[in-house]
């Protein structure tokens, strides 16, 4: 994205469609044989919530934990906690799985506006009526031409991790979306 | 803007005072072919030339007669124009009868020359139309082969349409995706009807209509409905659909493909204003291409009128007889002054009607049906129209548009005159053969439409979709059918939407929208589709099938003449249907001449295909906003910004954008890379390899799996140790390589080439899910994760010393090919001693969030050492030196590990197969003169042999020559001072010492020893420090 353009972006402040960057977050990825029920439940414990089914996500004090595939979840906690609860996960593991730590991989947007919907539908091919894509659901699809994570949040927001080497071009996606309903982009309190 | 009344009035000679969907109090002003010209918002383009008496809007595709408007609607054949205010905005082919008018638009007919009106082709078409028959380009052009280009050159002045600009377009599209439990496709009274009850029961519904309004026919036609006029209806019906938060309407928006599985693809045309006029660029999106996933389909799309094919019948003022009523009613414009009609049905009468209210004079109504027995014929009569019955309209007279018509008595079955003619003067013929249903859409899954005797036309064929279809494209006509099958083909889709899921009693009652029924007689229909004439087709004047590619009835006859039988080879034959129309007036027509020349019925001889799209879409609204620099996704490294401040020219890697080298003020590539070369060589620098691909693998089986992808072993790899391997597919053709680092015993580290990643991981899952589920390991992609960083050359040591306490960087203690992690720069680091140049080499990997920090860190204690950035370029230059291979460069998915000389990482002896063993052993992987891999050391050292150059053994041989390999990888070293060049040889191993030759396309013969690849340290000292 031009800085012009990111400038005009930043000053609409009736945008129809506002991102806010979460900034680096914990982010885990956790693979785990979903037959072997011992270590999920260990897991489980670790994180204060249940491995969410397919498609689903799950919320606990520490955690937010989203199903990415039968056998690995993305889990994001708090970056301090970080270290800790990927010592804790390898453990209830015994081995048999993997933790690996993609804090730095990934950005963590927030999208929400009046023409989020529009924004969203004009980006990906899955169907995310308020009443199909419920919140809290997680789905792995393409977002323009590039592969995110997306969850829905209460409230009609929409997250989306990003692979970070892809990050400027889905923003620049996302501002030309919203070329008709202005887009503003702000920074995680 | 004010324009006198009396100015537009006096312009608009053919518009109304009163009447119509038009805002007189709002003129506007457009121009065409020069001329300006004036008409009122709620006019097509179509509408507004006919108000202002334009007659003549282009010149045929082939024998340049002049053309005027035929329909009203997207059926047109003839009103395509050029429209556009701006080079980059020209648009071709635009049907004016589809296009809203827009203030100060710019139009001009697509051909004509010098002009429309006077077009000097047309003395070409007249004098050799006799002779410009079927294939008349294939007959006339075929000798000698040697002369074709010139003929295309005048052929494709002489016929085609608009023209496209070679400007970039400046305008905005974008796609948007729909899921919808019901989509209706048309909203005209059934339409409308079906959206009303699928929305009943809280659906979510799309209802699309290519006109600017909903509505349809009644929009200028029908009766009363649920006692309210058809215009309150449609209002009603569209401020009820407007208020349901589950239904979107969207007018402006053709369906223009139906794919399996209930997939449909619609354009948009958004806002078109400022490309039209003229106008400054808007940040809004012109078109927008929808793309639309529906459990149900609803097709009320209607039917379109077949117009007469009799002679002359293509003279500017022969119209459909609907359009005349729409022009007249809808419009409030009146194309002419004297009418004559033809119609074989009663459905053609309703044009004298609003005719005679327009008040002008209606000549006579030609009924080719002997004394049909219908009330509207009655009517006619009554009204003081001259009804003439059991003849037809044999041939229109004049010469730039009709100013008399033929009209003779035939025989009942329509087939020969049987009487003299009498001539009736006049400047409008409106005809009607009948409707043709609008089947193109659910024809474009592959169901074929059937043949229906009653609705005289195709109507849709059985299908496999969830598809519901009712009213004109069944062929059912009557308002009271079209809104009863309407609003039940809507409820029927929008409960099967939910696949059954609904018990019967949530069932939405949905009442139908009654017409009051009049007691009226209706005669039959007539059959009729060609007009007989005294003369034979051949011999009398041309009598058009498809006007916008020029196919006559006389040339269809003839084709089958000439054998040809089949419809399919006929269309290609004369070109039928194949226009920017698709044939939707004149398909039917053809067919019928068709039959009747073969003596076969209509469905014997069956339809031609129809395919996406129905109509002409933009490849702006194709590409949608993926154009540009949104064309592909660039992916950056967590260094890009330092890159791109620190002037680096950029290489495309995939989709990564990879510093290729960092010129300085007025350097030229070469100087930078001899410059970076010298610098890592003697000093210290430094590469962004953040690219690589990354993947984290662990698991007690980890080094097991290991040991099978890779063709090398890796069951001694210690804990700290790092191994190069090579990567092979069951062909035992290299895929990739990588070096991967032993971080425990039952965790690795791997990496592969940059463009390999993404294949890499999933030949990974592949492997582990469908062949070795037993293997307890699992694999994570850490590309993004990590960003490296590579400092090379000697110089290495010592910067690194600077930035790490807890790294011993020591020979002894931090030995080549082994690994450490620490601090690099504050920030936790796993540092790889690995090397793709040859010197002593450190691959730093941090956290990517930290890439730029560490990277900077470097260059603020670099200054001392000379620390240099270099690029992908010089790296390429660096690794050559050494002989070190690149996938995907130096191998090309046919060599094999022992091709490159790289036997050593094969262990044959693993207790496991490996894969890619067993291809690799094959007899032709084992055969002597493979091409093998090996140094080239041109005798002239100042000349780089072009990569690509073929090899020969002797360069004095006659073309065409034995080749014995390429030149894979070629660079001027500065180091060595010499070029230097990898590539693959025919038994080359065993050749080295000899010459090869590489004759060049540009004359010269360059001549090189084969040699062994590593042109530099070739012990392996330099990395061992």
């Amino acid at each position: 994205m031009s800085m012009t353009r990111r400038a005009s972006s930043l000053q609409a402040n009736n945008a129809g469609l506002v991102v806010t960057d979460h900034g680096v977050s914990g982010l885990l990825i956790l693979r785990a044989k979903p037959e072997r029920a011992e270590l999920l439940d260990a897991v489980a414990r670790v994180l204060g919530v249940a491995l969410p089914e397919v498609l689903q996500s799950a919320t606990s004090e520490r955690a937010v934990v989203r199903w990415m595939s039968p056998d690995a979840w993305l889990i994001s906690v708090e970056h301090a906690a970080l270290g800790d609860i990927e010592a804790a996960l390898l453990q209830a593991l015994g081995g048999h799985g993997a933790v690996v730590d993609v804090s730095g991989g990934y950005i963590h947007l927030e999208l929400a506006g009046p023409s989020l919907l529009d924004v969203l539908k004009m980006s990906t091919a899955y169907d995310v009526d308020p009443e199909h894509f419920v919140p809290g659901k997680v789905v792995g699809t393409t977002f323009a031409k590039a592969t995110v994570l997306m969850r829905a949040l209460e409230g009609g927001n929409c997250e989306l991790l990003v692979r970070r080497s892809l990050a400027e071009y889905v923003l620049q996606w996302l501002h030309r979306a919203s070329s008709e309903v202005g887009m503003r982009v702000v920074a995680s309190s | 803007m004010s324009i006198d009344p009396v100015y537009l009035r006096a312009n608009q000679r053919h518009r109304l005072a009163d009447g119509g969907r038009i805002d007189r109090d709002e003129p506007l002003t457009f121009s065409f072919a020069g001329r300006r010209l004036m008409g009122y918002r709620g006019d097509t383009l179509a509408s507004a030339l006919l108000a202002n008496g334009v007659r003549i809007v282009g010149r045929s595709f082939k024998y340049a007669r002049p053309r005027g408007i035929l329909c009203a609607g997207v059926e047109e054949p003839n009103a395509i124009l050029q429209v556009g205010g701006r080079e980059e905005t020209q648009t071709p082919n635009v049907r004016a009868t589809e296009q809203p008018l827009v203030d100060g638009m710019v139009t001009r007919p697509v051909n004509g020359w010098p002009n429309a009106d006077t077009d000097l082709m047309s003395v070409f078409g007249s004098l050799g139309g006799a002779l410009m028959t079927p294939g008349f380009y294939y007959k006339t052009f075929m000798f000698p082969a040697s002369r074709w280009e010139t003929y295309e050159w005048f052929i494709r002045r002489a016929a085609g349409l608009g023209t496209s600009s070679k400007l970039a377009d400046p305008d905005r599209y974008d796609h948007m995706n729909h899921h919808v439990d019901v989509l209706v496709v048309g909203a005209g009274p059934t339409g409308l009807a079906a959206a009303l009850a699928a929305s009943a029961g809280n659906k979510r519904v799309l209802l699309l209509d290519e006109r600017s309004e909903a509505g349809g026919s009644l929009l200028w036609s029908g009766e009363a409905i649920d006692g309210v006029q058809p215009l309150q209806w449609v209002a009603d019906a569209v401020a009820r659909l407007d208020a349901n938060p589950r239904v979107t309407r969207l007018a402006h928006t053709t369906v223009t493909g139906y794919h399996d599985h209930n997939f449909l693809t619609a354009w948009e045309r958004r806002d078109d204003a400022h490309a039209l006029t003229g106008g400054d660029t808007l940040p809004g999106t012109r078109q927008r291409l929808h793309k639309i996933r529906a459990g149900s389909v609803v097709l009320a799309t209607g039917a379109h009128e077949r117009p007469l094919v009799f002679a002359n019948n293509d003279l500017p003022g022969c119209m459909t007889a609907t359009a005349v009523s729409e022009y007249i009613r809808r419009y409030a414009v009146v194309p002419g002054d004297k009418l004559v009609v033809m119609t074989a049905n009663d459905g053609g009468y309703r044009a004298a009607f609003d005719w005679m209210q327009a008040g002008r004079e209606v000549v006579a109504v030609i009924d080719p049906r002997e004394d049909p027995d219908s009330s509207i014929v009655q009517q006619a009569r009554e009204a003081g129209i001259t009804v003439i019955t059991g003849s037809a309209l044999v041939e229109a007279r004049g010469r730039k548009g009709v100013t008399g018509a033929l009209v003779a008595p035939i025989n009942r079955l329509a087939t020969f005159v049987t009487g003299d003619t009498r001539l009736l003067a006049c400047d409008t013929i409106a005809t009607s053969g009948g409707w043709s249903p609008a089947v193109h859409l659910s024809c474009h899954t592959g169901s074929r439409p059937v043949w229906d005797e009653e609705a005289i036309g195709f109507v849709p064929g059985p299908t496999t979709e969830r598809r519901f279809a009712g009213g004109s494209v069944l062929g059912h006509h009557t308002l009271g059918e079209c809104l009863a099958e309407g609003t039940d083909i809507g409820l029927q889709a929008s409960v099967d939407a939910s696949m059954g899921a609904v018990p019967e009693h949530a069932v939405p009652q949905v009442p139908v929208p009654q017409v009051m029924s009049s007691n009226t007689t209706e005669a039959p229909p007539m059959a009729l589709f060609s007009v007989p004439h005294p003369k034979p087709a051949s011999r009398a004047p041309k009598q058009f099938v498809d006007f916008q590619n020029d196919v006559t009835a006389a040339g269809i006859e003839q084709s089958t003449r000439e054998g040809f039988e089949s419809i399919e080879h006929v269309k290609r034959y004369n070109a039928l249907g194949f226009g920017t129309d698709q044939g939707k007036t004149g398909n039917v027509n053809g067919m019928a001449i068709v039959a009747r020349a073969l003596g076969k019925s209509l469905p014997q001889v069956g339809t031609t295909v129809f395919r996406p799209n129905y109509t002409p879409v933009t490849m702006g609204a194709v590409a949608g906003a993926h154009v540009g620099e949104l064309f592909d996704p660039e992916r950056y490294t967590p260094m890009h910004s330092w890159h791109v401040k620190a002037g680096a020219e950029f290489e495309n890697v995939g989709q990564w954008k990879r510093p290729w080298y960092y010129p300085q003020g007025n350097e030229s590539m070469a100087e930078a890379i001899a410059r970076e070369q010298l610098a890592t060589r003697n000093g210290v620098g430094v590469l962004d390899a953040s690219t690589l691909g990354k993947i984290d693998i662990r698991g007690p089986d980890a080094r097991e799996f290991l040991g099978r992808v890779y063709t090398n072993a890796w069951a001694k790899l210690a804990p700290g140790r790092c191994r190069y391997g090579l990567m092979c597919g069951e062909d035992g053709m290299v895929m990739d390589d990588g070096v991967s680092a032993c971080i425990a015993d039952d965790h690795f580290h791997m990496t592969t080439t940059t463009g390999g990643a993404a294949h890499v991981l999933s030949w990974l899952e592949l492997w582990q899910q469908t062949e070795w589920p037993e293997l307890d390991v699992f694999f994570t992609s850490v590309t993004d994760q990590w960003a490296t960083i590579s400092l090379a050359g000697p110089g290495s040591r010592a910067l690194l010393a600077e930035l790490t306490d807890d790294i011993d960087l020591s020979a002894e203690a931090f030995g080549f090919m082994d690994f450490r992690t620490g601090h690099v720069a504050g920030i936790a680091a796993r540092v790889f001693r690995i090397s793709f140049t040859g010197d002593l080499s450190y691959e730093i990997n941090v956290p990517a969030q930290h890439g730029l920090a560490v990277w900077e860190a470097l260059f603020e204690r670099g200054e001392r050492h000379g620390l240099t950035p270099y690029g992908t370029e010089t790296m390429h230059v660096l690794r050559a030196e050494k002989g070190f291979i690149i996938v995907g460069q130096d191998t090309d998915g046919s060599v094999t590990p022992h091709d490159l000389d790289h036997g050593w990482a094969v262990a044959a002896t693993k207790p496991f197969s490996f894969i890619g063993k067993r291809g690799m052993q094959r007899s032709d992987c084992t055969r002597e003169e493979r091409k093998q891999l090996v140094g080239l050391a041109c005798t002239d050292p100042n000349t780089v042999i072009p990569e690509g150059a073929q090899a020969v053994r002797d360069p004095g041989q006659a073309i065409p020559m034995s080749m014995v390999g390429h030149v894979t990888s070629s660079y001027y070293s500065a180091f060595l001072e010499r070029s230097i060049a990898m590539g693959v040889i025919k038994g080359g191993l065993k050749r080295k010492g000899e010459s090869v030759y590489f004759p060049l396309a540009d004359g010269r013969t360059l001549e090189a020893t084969i040699c062994d690849p590593v042109f530099l340290d070739p012990e392996g000292a330099r990395g061992k420090v």
